[in-house]
């Protein structure tokens, strides 16, 4: 019988994730996933609810084969996935943010390093702390006058379209 | 990098625990004790800077702490199981009681499983050690209360001539399209997002503001209705309550003192406040009175004076020398008293074999009351539940379905994107300004302003697949079964229109229905608004 917590979406979506090989595919897969279905600026919700799931079990394999690569346990705390300076790296994220004070400009920030940095892209020492950061700037952007601006003025921001039935 | 273990660990080698529980002993190492952090600042985001020499007002040690709260626990437990069991208490309670229960407590665990980790986001965001001791407390009240919550159901369950429901709601809940509600607001809201921001969802909204009209009222409704058993367990927990919203009070004082940080703190209790109120308000008061057949005190009163008298004026307004105001949805929240619980009533009744529970719609008694105490109730809501009744709402075999009664009638219903609960805008009288919008393709409702804004202002913060989008395409009596919605005999539903042992109905008679699961915001017209 059908249930909701096993679905021929996920099962497909499953064969293809088993299938991946090598820690670029890997990274190529979680990426693209990423830019196509995760987040507000995401290109379809085709996927519904099942996006998380997708998007934890492609993690999941990707982190697999990363530990598979011969690597230390001293880089898999401090290098990128692909062998980067986490903390560099992490760090150059941390800079474009200095000079941003518009919330819009500042939410987009937070979008593109969480689908760029999110583990096992980063490691999550760095990673987290690195979001710490950055999303405590955003909600101070986002909550000065917050319950001055009007709907109006907050639809016109996010550029939505009003609907109703004809 | 700060990691907390270390720092626990590092903490505990310089103040070793004590060697005996002697209460002097524990009493002098929780005073020495400090939360020895090399760098300072937790895990989270926040937008506020924490004053490191806050105090905790409530200053109980964990001797006294551990000493009552096991006294609370055995004669809670000790009334339950000698007393009330003697007493057959589980059969004593009015069905119609002991059936919303079902409900309510399954809902509130989720509130207190939520606030634990509320309770432990605040201990990691606070740098005064005396702080972090205050809302350590808490995470061991809110533990104990998850087990109490979910106590009263696994009671229930034990002792109620009904048990369907008691026993398996956190299976059914999850296609109950009230559910995602409690999830917004004490899920989401206590533990997701700045820790201040949690804080004032928590401590400072539902514990000191509506904690008194939920628990304190809920236990009123439910010793009126026969139920010995949720007073005995409410009431013993809404005991820890005072030390939570002493909390709530200090996380406030904490950061008041800091210009910057003051800043953010009215955007944060205007959304805390909206958020709790635009799901406990409705639910608190649909489960009180339509979920009893002898009423109490008329929840618009009860909310008037423990949430806008008390809370609002009295509570808040001792901030008010520092610059706090209540919130400008307050008004609006105040109308959404009278007539919201009445709103989420209705459309529970509609949707009533998705709420696991049985549902009786309000017989004569219980319509004189509400017109008495909300006039202008029979002719919106009586008239509907007249004529459903006269199309046998309640008869498996008449074949008649409110839901497809409201679609040919009209009356649309949608899920509100922020606070996930559903509505119709064309049989509301609450505060409603439904809008509908789309956004980079996806489309969404809204039931009012104030949870638009909180979307528009916040887009992925509520990210979320409604009952319709999840659904769609599903035949009820496959979902409901897939649920776990039928009763030991496999085929009973576990939800049902009426209150007798006769007449009950099954998948079958679901089925007849045909109904499939549409997604209104998919099958309607819509049209841009030029
Ligand atoms: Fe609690
Ligand atoms: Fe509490």
């Amino acid at each position: 019988m059908a249930n909701w917590y096993n679905t021929e979406t996920r099962d497909e979506w499953q064969d293809q994730i088993n299938s991946l090989r090598s820690v670029s595919a890997g990274v190529e897969c979680l990426q693209s996933f990423r830019a196509d279905h995760t987040g507000p600026d995401r290109k379809t919700y085709d996927l519904k609810k099942e996006v998380t799931w997708i998007e934890s079990r492609i993690e999941m394999r990707l982190g697999q084969l990363h530990s598979e690569e011969l690597i230390s346990d001293e880089d898999l705390l401090s290098k990128t996935i692909d062998g980067k300076c986490a903390k560099e790296v992490v760090g150059e994220w941390v800079k474009k943010a200095a000079d941003i004070d518009c919330k819009i400009k500042m939410e987009g920030l937070c979008i593109a390093y969480r689908k760029a940095c999110k583990p096992p892209m980063v490691p999550i020492n760095y990673f987290a702390a690195g979001e710490k950061i950055l999303i405590s700037k955003l909600m101070r952007l986002r909550a000065i006058g917050a319950l001055d601006q009007t709907v109006e003025e907050l639809r016109e921001m996010r550029g939505v379209t009003r609907l109703s039935v004809q | 990098m700060a990691s907390s273990n270390l720092a626990v660990k590092e903490a505990l080698k310089a103040n070793p625990v004590p060697s005996s529980v002697d209460p002097q002993e524990v009493h002098k190492w929780l005073q020495d004790f400090s939360w020895d952090f090399k760098a300072k600042g937790g895990k989270y985001p926040t937008k506020y800077n924490l004053d490191v020499n806050t105090r905790e007002q409530f200053k109980l040690t964990a001797k006294e702490y551990a000493r009552m709260e096991s006294i609370k626990e055995e004669r809670q437990y000790g009334t339950l199981l000698d007393g009330l069991d003697r007493l057959d208490a589980g059969n004593k309670v009015h069905p119609k009681w002991g059936e919303a229960m079902k409900v309510i407590s399954n809902f509130l665990e989720v509130g207190e499983y939520a606030a634990i980790a509320g309770s432990a986001l605040l201990w990691d965001a606070a740098q005064s050690p005396e702080q972090k001791n205050g809302y350590l407390a808490q995470v061991m009240d809110e533990v104990r209360h998850t087990n109490q919550t979910a106590y009263v159901n696994y009671y229930y369950g034990k002792h109620y001539y009904d048990p369907a429901g008691h026993t398996n709601m956190r299976q059914f809940r999850s296609v109950n399209p009230l559910y995602p509600g409690v999830r917004r607001a004490f899920g989401d809201g206590f533990l997701a997002g700045d820790a201040v921001e949690s804080s004032i969802n928590l401590q400072v909204v539902a514990e000191a503001c509506f904690t008194n009209p939920l628990i304190v009222s809920l236990t009123e409704w439910a010793a009126a209705n026969g139920d010995e058993i949720t007073p005995t367990v409410y009431l013993s927990i809404e005991t820890d309550e005072l030390r939570h919203m002493a909390n709530g009070y200090q996380t406030l004082v904490s950061v008041m003192t800091d210009p910057e940080s003051f800043k953010y703190l009215q955007t944060d209790l205007d959304n805390a406040f909206w958020t709790q109120h635009k799901y406990l308000t409705p639910f608190v008061g649909f489960g009180l009175e339509y979920g009893s057949k002898y009423k109490v005190e008329p929840w618009v009163k009860s909310w008037n004076r423990w949430v806008y008298e008390d809370w609002a004026g009295i509570w808040l307004g001792r901030l008010q020398k520092f610059g706090i105001k209540s919130p400008k949805c307050l008004a609006d929240a105040k109308k959404d008293a009278m007539w919201a619980h009445h709103d989420l009533a209705l459309l529970a009744a509609a949707l009533w074999p998705l709420t696991g529970i049985r549902m009786e719609l309000p017989d004569e008694e219980a319509m004189n009351w509400f017109e008495a105490n909300y006039p202008g109730w029979y002719d919106h809501y009586g008239k509907i539940y007249n004529e459903w009744k006269s199309l046998g709402f309640e008869d498996p075999k008449a074949g008649f379905c409110p839901l497809v009664w409201m679609m040919q009638n009209g009356h649309g219903i949608f899920i509100d994107h922020t606070s996930t609960l559903p509505f119709c805008p064309t049989l509301s009288k609450s505060a409603s300004n439904p809008s509908f919008l789309e956004m980079n393709g996806k489309r969404f409702a809204f039931s009012e302003g104030h949870g638009e804004r909180q979307w528009l202002q916040e887009p992925e913060r509520y990210e979320f697949q409604n009952f319709f989008e999840q659904y769609e395409g599903w035949e009820l009596s496959e979902l409901v079964k897939a649920a776990g919605g039928v009763r030991s005999d496999g085929k009973t539903l576990l939800s049902q229109p009426h209150l007798r042992s006769t007449d009950m109905w099954t998948l079958e008679d679901l089925k007849r229905l045909n109904i499939v699961i549409p997604d209104p915001m998919k099958i309607m017209n819509w049209q841009p608004v030029h």
